[in-house]
């Protein structure tokens, strides 16, 4: 049986792969280290996702900076969840906790820092790339050419 | 302390306290939409209109209404009662919706809008068998979306009659019967034309009623920092950042919501409605702030109603639903009430009509094509849609009343069971050249299998996985790991073997 596999067009999909097997093994296994490791391989999966998703245009206009998003977006998440584990594992029992902005540290982090930066992050991300990065014009043209070929064949 | 009157110390019912502004803003609501519906029906003159709403839509509305279909009845009343019962753990469900809105654009909303562009495609399993050429694939993917449909509608159903009868104070079999005559009106009529038209409205609601309720929430609670102390001098568990739930229920939650929203059907579905793709650039944000500020208020009052309980200040709920009904009767404005109500009708109305309009597409034209029928006539695939339609929601009131074991079993696998079955076929399958069709065959399988076998092994034989991880969270990671396995020692439809059209898209 022949490979299917082109390392420059596939290495996204493959550390996908991974991240998905080790997210499966935590779940298997559970306790702290479980969770630590589903946590950082489900953030690493959400990253290689958005990544497969733009890889095209990353190709066509030969830029890194797509990758350079995603390094921000797993800062973000990275630091957030690490920020998590410490609180949450110092008092699991969330007894006489200690407060930060009205909720315990580790809800805290989830509220403040796991919610909306990484969103706002990304979502603006999204239309600031927009027009130089994932669509542009010619491409516009291009597409329109295809579908009234299309319709024409109809 | 919270100042709340003795009264209200013994448990309301609703429906027999209900003020009548509260009722008259609901009905002259539902008389707005079913106007709505007889409207766009003079504007519904083809298939595409139906299903697609003739790809004339701006931004704002596709945005808002992918928005407001992700919402949901769930969001609106199972949120707050979720916040209720388990405290902190449901924002492993809350806050992932703003994130997972610039992911599903990223990743999906640029190929999907193509993929329309290129092809005629009205429906998911459309571009599924554009990119894979196999009537297996379609069969598969139409019938784990016909299945979801039909759970996700059984349990929107019942959350328009548990709604409406709160707020009409009828029985629940009128209640329902009400809302259900003004969600054919326009579904059958308007299809997405007048779903879209709807979904803005109903968002544009949800996210002002949301804001309004959640300043009001915290105002009663004096803040979340008194009612976080409140709460965790009574049960300290449920102030913490997993709130009563297992930790890892918290986090696949998390994957499963983040990654899966790209594999919603009625969220992916509304990006074939652009006017224009260039429209794309503003969507992530619009979807995610309005979900984001829509989201507030199951937070501050679901938590704020249950500190409430705790500190003795309001008799336990009987049912953890009825947190979000009762906090707005008791403890904010009428007005307020009646909109914010007239949302939570929305929120479920929303996400209905996006479902029979899905699950109308599959029985009238997915299924019969799968099967090597063909329509003679637009008109004539126009008139099968609308049949199909009322067929949908006939099929789903008698399975609600009729089969409950089936809603119930349905009911919990929805979200699993699109996310499983597209997120691979779509969310990887439109992005990566090498993706087969039989990884996407075996893909569809688990999807399928996986999600309907567990779901009878947790319901029936009380199966569950280890350390509380959620089973659909599993399949969708099996699914996504046999698609990417299996496309990788087989060929066809990958790499060169890919129409030159669809290869466009893949490289766009």
């Amino acid at each position: 049986m022949a490979l299917n596999f082109n390392p420059s067009e596939d290495k996204y999909v493959v550390g996908g792969l991974v991240a998905a097997v080790a997210m499966l093994v935590a779940m298997y296994f559970g306790g702290q280290a479980g969770q630590i490791v589903f946590s950082a391989s489900a953030v690493a999966f959400i990253g290689l996702y958005v990544l497969i998703g733009v890889q095209s245009s990353e190709r066509r206009h030969d830029t890194n900076v797509f990758k350079l998003m995603i390094a921000g977006l797993w800062l973000i998440l990275g630091v957030a969840f690490a920020l998590l584990w410490h609180f949450h594992f110092q008092n699991p029992a969330y007894t006489d906790p200690t407060y930060w902005l009205g909720f315990p540290r580790a809800t805290a982090v989830v509220v403040y820092l796991l919610w909306m930066p990484p969103a706002l992050y990304l979502m603006f991300a999204y239309p600031y790339l927009f027009n130089t990065y994932i669509w542009d014009e010619e491409q516009v043209a291009e597409f329109r050419t295809v579908g009234s070929d299309e319709e024409g064949n109809k | 302390m919270i100042a709340v009157p003795e009264a209200v110390l013994a448990q309301v019912s609703t429906t027999e306290t209900m003020n009548p502004l509260i009722v008259g803003v609901v009905a002259v609501y539902l008389l707005g939409i079913a106007a709505i519906g007889v409207w766009a029906t003079g504007q519904t003159e083809s298939t595409s209109d139906f299903l697609i709403a003739g790809k004339r839509f701006g931004i704002w509305a596709v945005a808002f209404a992918a928005f407001a279909s992700i919402m949901s009845g769930f969001g609106f009343i199972g949120g707050p009662g979720l916040f209720y019962d388990g405290g902190y753990g449901f924002l492993w469900i809350a806050i992932v919706a703003p994130l997972a809105f610039p992911v599903s654009w990223f990743v999906l909303g640029k190929k999907m809008r193509l993929m329309a562009e290129v092809r005629e495609i009205f429906t998911i399993p459309d571009a599924a068998v554009a990119r894979f050429d196999s009537e297996a694939v379609r069969l598969l993917v139409s019938v784990s979306v016909l299945l979801g449909v039909i759970s996700y509608l059984g349990v929107q159903f019942l959350a328009i009659a548990f709604v409406l009868q709160t707020v009409l104070g009828v029985s629940e079999v009128t209640a329902l019967a009400i809302g259900l005559v003004v969600i054919s009106i326009y579904t059958i009529g308007g299809g997405m034309i007048a779903g879209i038209f709807t979904d803005l409205i109903q968002g544009g609601i949800m996210v002002i009623g949301s804001v309004v309720v959640f300043l009001l929430a915290l105002d009663t609670v004096n803040g979340f920092s008194a009612m976080n102390r409140e709460l965790s001098s009574q049960i300290p568990e449920l102030a913490g950042a997993f709130g009563a739930f297992p930790i890892m229920l918290g986090l696949t939650w998390y994957f499963l919501f983040l990654v899966g929203n790209s594999g919603q059907p009625h969220m992916a579905h509304k990006l074939y409605m652009l006017r224009d793709p260039k429209l794309l650039k503003w969507g992530a944000p619009i979807a995610a702030l309005s979900y984001f500020a829509a989201s507030l208020m199951m937070l501050a009052l679901g938590v704020g109603m249950r500190s409430l309980v705790e500190t003795g200040q309001f008799a336990e709920l009987a049912n953890p639903d009825n947190a979000a009904p009762i906090f707005l009767v008791e403890f904010t404005p009428a007005i307020v009430a009646g909109v914010v109500l007239a949302a939570a009708v929305g929120a479920v109305m929303s996400t209905s009509d996006a479902f029979i309009n899905i699950g109308a597409a599959n029985l009238a034209r997915d299924i019969p094509e799968s099967l090597g029928f063909e329509y003679a006539s637009d008109r004539q695939e126009l008139r099968a849609h609308r049949v199909a339609t009322a067929l949908i929601i006939l099929v789903s009131v008698l399975l609600v009343y009729y089969v409950e074991i089936l809603v119930g079993l349905l009911g919990v696998v929805g979200w699993g069971l699109f996310a499983a079955a597209i997120v691979p076929l779509l969310g990887i399958g439109l992005n990566w050249k090498g993706a087969t069709t039989e990884g996407a065959i075996a893909a569809g399988v688990v999807a399928l299998f996986g999600n309907l076998g567990l779901a009878i092994a947790v319901q029936f034989y009380g199966f569950s996985l280890p350390h509380g991880s959620a089973t659909e969270a599993l399949t969708l990671l099996v699914a996504i790991v046999v698609m990417i396995a299996v496309s990788l020692v087989t060929n066809t439809k990958a790499r060169d073997d890919i129409d030159d059209d669809i290869e466009r898209v893949i490289d766009s």
